[in-house]
C-alpha cells in the first residue's frame, strides 16, 4: 500500500466531510451540549445539598419543648421560632417544614405517655423531603434518648429495649463519591466516539454506493484496501475530535463548579488529561473500523443511519454491566469495557496499569485489524460491489 | 491498445460473455454495439479490472489487466455505466482527487485540470459544488477526470446516454480529439447514429457474444444492408434495443 495514496484519500474524505457543515455540527454539538448539560445538573445538584444543610426549621410551639430545641440546635438545625397554623405558614412559603409541637406534648411527657409531635412538609419538593427526612432522624433519636431516661428511671437498662441497633459506616472515601457522582463522564466521551464519526464513516462508504461514485472510484489506480483504510482513518479522527472535545470541555465546564463544598474533586491535570485521551485513541478507531464496515452493507443513507444509530446504544451496555475490581485481568481485553473502567479509575484517583492498558490497546487493534481486512476484503470483491 | 482475448464471464446462472475477443487500436474509436443484457458493461468492468474473467485475457498496452490491475488502469481512462459524483466537491476538487491518485502533482496537474476543463467546456462551472449539476454537466465531469492524465486509452460506458444535443456533442467531439492525440476509444452504445458517425470500427455483442467485428462498411457489405442499423438487425438477429 502506498502511503502518498493513502494520504490522498484521507485529505479527500476530511475535505468532504468538513464541508457536510450540518452533519458536522450535530456531532460537535453533541459534544459540547453533553458536558454542559453534567455540569448544569451538577451544579443544580451542589446547590441543592448546600440548601438541604442551611434552610431553616420552622417549629411551632417551641416553648412547650425546650429539650427538642437544645437537641436540634446541637445536631446544627437551623431554628425559626413560630407562631400559627402549619398549614398557614406552608401555603404562605411553599416548600418549607414545619415540626409541630402540641401545647399538651409536655404534659404527655412528664406522665409517661408517649407524646405525638407533627411535621409538616411537601414530600413532592425535593429540598422539603430531604430535610423532612433529617428531621425525622433527628427527632427519632431525641425520643430514644427520653425512652432510655425513662427505662432507667424504671431500673432497666436501656439496652435491654434495644434487640438490633443499625449503624451505617460510609466507606465511601472523598475521591469514591468523586468517581460515583462523574461516572457518566466517561459515557458521554464514549458517546462521542460514536456521534462524532458516525455521519463521516456513512457518506464514506454507504454514501459511494448510493450516489453511484463507487465504481468509478475503484477503477482508479489505487487498491481498495488503500481506499478503505483512508476511508477508516477519516471516520475515527471525526469521532476521535468528538470525544476528545467533549473531555476537554468537561474539564472546562466542572472545574468551574464549587465541587469542593460537597466534598468531592474533579480537577485533572494536564498530564491525566493526555492519559484519558491516550486511553480513547484505540478506541476510536475501532469503533471508526465498525462504523465503515457496518455502513458499507447500507444499500442507502437512510438505511446506513439506522444501523449506526442502533450502533450508538453500544455504549448504553456500560450501563447494566461495567468491569469491577473482581473481574479477571483478561477482561480488560474487552473494548469499550476496559476503557470505561479505566477512566473510571482514572477519575476516582487510582492509577492504571500498565499491562492493563496495553491488554485494552490490543483487544481494540486487534478487532479493528480483523474489520478492516473485512472491509477492504468487501472492497475488492465483484460479488459484493456488483451484489452479483 | 486494447485486445480482448477469448473472455469468458458467468454471472449466477448467466453466461454473460462466451469467448469474446476483439482489439482497439491507437488512434481509432471503436464501438462495442448490443441490445441491453448483451454483456457490453460487463466487457468494460472486465477491461478496467472489476471483474474478473473466468478464461482469456484481457491485455492493456500489453498490461494483463488480471495480473496488474492498478498498472494497466494508470494506462486507462475511464467513464463507467454509473458517474456519481460528490456533491460537495467542485469539478476542480473531483479532478485534483483523481488527478493525485493517478499520480499527477503540483503544476503538471493544475496545467491539466485547466486543459481538460477547457476541452469538455466546463469553465463556468468548475468552481462550483457539483450539487445540482444536470446530466450533463455531470458527464462533463466524468470525462474531464477520465482524460486529465491524458491515457492512452479511454473506455466509455454509454457517456451519451439521456443527454441532450449539445451535451452529446460535447462528448463525441472530445472523443474525436482524444482519438487525435492517438489514443484508442472505446465506447459502449446502443444509438447507430453514433456508432456510425464517431466509430471507425464496430464489435457487435449479442447474448454475451461477438456477432461482428471490423469496420462499418464491411459490417454493411457482410449484412448487405443499406443503414447501420438494418445491419444490425441482422447481425443479432431481433431489433431489440435499437436506438436511432
Amino acid at each position: 500500500m502506498k502511503m502518498e495514496n493513502l494520504w490522498i484519500v484521507v485529505s479527500k474524505e476530511v475535505m468532504d466531510a468538513l464541508r457536510d457543515r450540518r452533519s458536522m455540527m450535530a456531532g460537535l454539538l453533541f459534544a459540547l451540549l453533553g458536558p454542559f448539560v453534567l455540569a448544569a445538573v451538577l451544579k443544580a445538584m451542589i446547590a441543592s445539598e448546600l440548601d438541604a444543610g442551611t434552610r431553616p426549621l420552622h417549629l411551632v410551639g417551641a416553648t412547650h419543648a425546650p429539650g427538642l430545641v437544645r437537641h436540634l440546635e446541637a445536631a446544627g438545625v437551623t431554628l425559626q421560632e413560630r407562631s400559627g397554623k402549619p398549614e398557614d405558614l406552608l401555603a404562605a412559603s411553599p416548600g418549607t417544614v414545619v415540626l409541630e409541637v402540641p401545647g399538651r406534648a409536655p404534659r404527655d411527657l412528664a406522665q409517661g405517655r408517649e407524646a405525638t409531635l407533627a411535621l409538616w412538609a411537601d414530600m413532592s419538593d425535593d429540598a422539603a423531603r430531604r430535610q423532612a427526612q433529617r428531621v425525622q432522624a433527628l427527632v427519632a433519636g431525641y425520643g430514644a434518648q427520653l425512652s432510655g431516661q425513662r427505662l432507667l428511671g424504671a431500673g432497666v437498662a436501656p439496652g435491654h429495649a434495644h434487640a438490633l441497633h443499625l449503624q451505617l459506616r460510609d466507606m465511601g472515601g472523598q475521591g469514591g463519591r468523586t468517581a460515583l457522582v462523574l461516572g457518566a463522564l466517561p459515557l458521554f466521551w464514549l458517546l462521542g466516539l460514536f456521534v462524532g464519526g458516525s455521519h463521516v464513516a456513512l457518506d464514506a462508504t454507504g454514501g459511494e454506493r448510493e450516489r453511484r461514485s463507487l465504481e468509478a472510484l475503484l477503477a482508479q489506480p489505487v487498491a481498495p484496501g488503500t481506499l478503505f483504510i483512508g476511508k477508516w482513518l477519516t471516520a475515527s479522527l471525526f469521532g476521535y475530535v468528538s470525544s476528545a472535545a467533549a473531555l476537554l470541555l468537561s474539564v472546562v465546564a466542572l472545574e468551574r463548579l464549587p465541587l469542593y463544598e460537597v466534598g468531592m474533586a474533579f480537577a485533572p491535570d494536564a498530564a491525566m488529561q493526555a492519559q484519558m485521551l491516550l486511553i480513547l485513541l484505540p478506541l476510536a478507531l475501532l469503533v471508526g473500523a465498525l462504523q465503515c464496515v457496518v455502513a458499507l452493507h447500507a444499500r442507502t443513507h437512510k438505511e446506513g443511519q439506522i444501523y449506526l444509530n442502533l450502533l450508538q446504544l453500544a455504549p448504553m451496555v456500560l450501563m447494566m454491566h461495567e468491569l469491577g475490581t473482581g473481574s479477571p485481568i483478561a477482561a480488560h481485553l474487552l473494548p469499550m469495557f476496559s476503557q470505561h473502567a479505566q477512566l473510571g479509575a482514572l477519575l476516582a484517583g487510582q492509577a492504571v496499569a500498565p499491562q492493563l492498558l496495553a491488554l485494552s490497546v490490543v483487544g481494540c487493534l486487534g478487532a479493528a485489524a480483523l474489520l478492516i481486512a473485512f472491509g477492504s476484503r468487501r472492497l475488492g470483491s465483484e460479488r459484493f460491489v456488483f451484489g452479483l | 491498445m486494447i485486445v480482448v482475448n477469448n473472455i469468458g464471464k458467468r454471472l449466477q446462472s448467466l453466461q454473460a460473455l462466451d469467448a469474446v475477443s476483439f482489439s482497439a487500436r491507437p488512434g481509432t474509436i471503436t464501438a462495442l454495439l448490443g441490445p441491453n443484457g448483451a454483456g457490453k458493461s460487463t466487457c468494460l468492468r472486465i477491461l478496467y479490472g472489476l471483474l474478473a474473467p473466468d478464461s482469456g485475457s484481457v491485455a492493456i498496452d500489453g498490461i494483463d489487466v488480471t495480473r496488474a490491475p492498478l498498472a494497466a488502469r494508470r494506462r486507462l481512462g475511464i467513464v463507467t455505466d454509473e458517474f456519481g459524483l460528490y456533491e460537495r466537491l467542485t469539478p476542480r476538487d473531483h479532478l485534483r482527487y483523481f488527478g493525485r491518485l493517478h499520480g499527477m502533482r503540483g503544476a503538471m496537474l493544475e496545467r491539466a485540470i485547466g486543459r481538460v476543463v477547457q476541452e469538455v467546456g466546463l469553465e463556468a462551472e468548475a468552481g462550483r459544488v457539483c450539487k445540482g449539476f444536470s446530466a450533463g454537466q455531470r458527464i462533463k465531469v466524468a470525462l474531464a477526470r477520465a482524460l486529465l492524465h491524458d491515457p492512452a486509452v479511454l473506455v466509455l460506458d454509454e457517456p451519451t446516454r439521456g443527454l441532450d444535443v449539445m451535451s452529446t456533442r460535447a462528448v463525441r467531439e472530445a472523443l474525436m480529439r482524444a482519438r487525435g492525440r492517438g489514443a484508442a476509444v472505446l465506447l459502449s452504445t446502443n444509438v447507430m447514429q453514433e456508432a456510425a458517425q464517431l466509430c471507425d470500427q464496430v464489435v457487435v455483442l449479442a447474448a454475451g457474444r461477438v456477432r461482428f467485428a471490423g469496420t462499418t462498411p464491411a459490417l454493411l457489405a457482410q449484412t448487405g444492408g443499406s443503414s447501420l442499423e438494418q445491419a444490425f438487425v441482422e447481425v443479432i438477429g431481433s431489433d431489440e434495443g435499437i436506438a436511432a
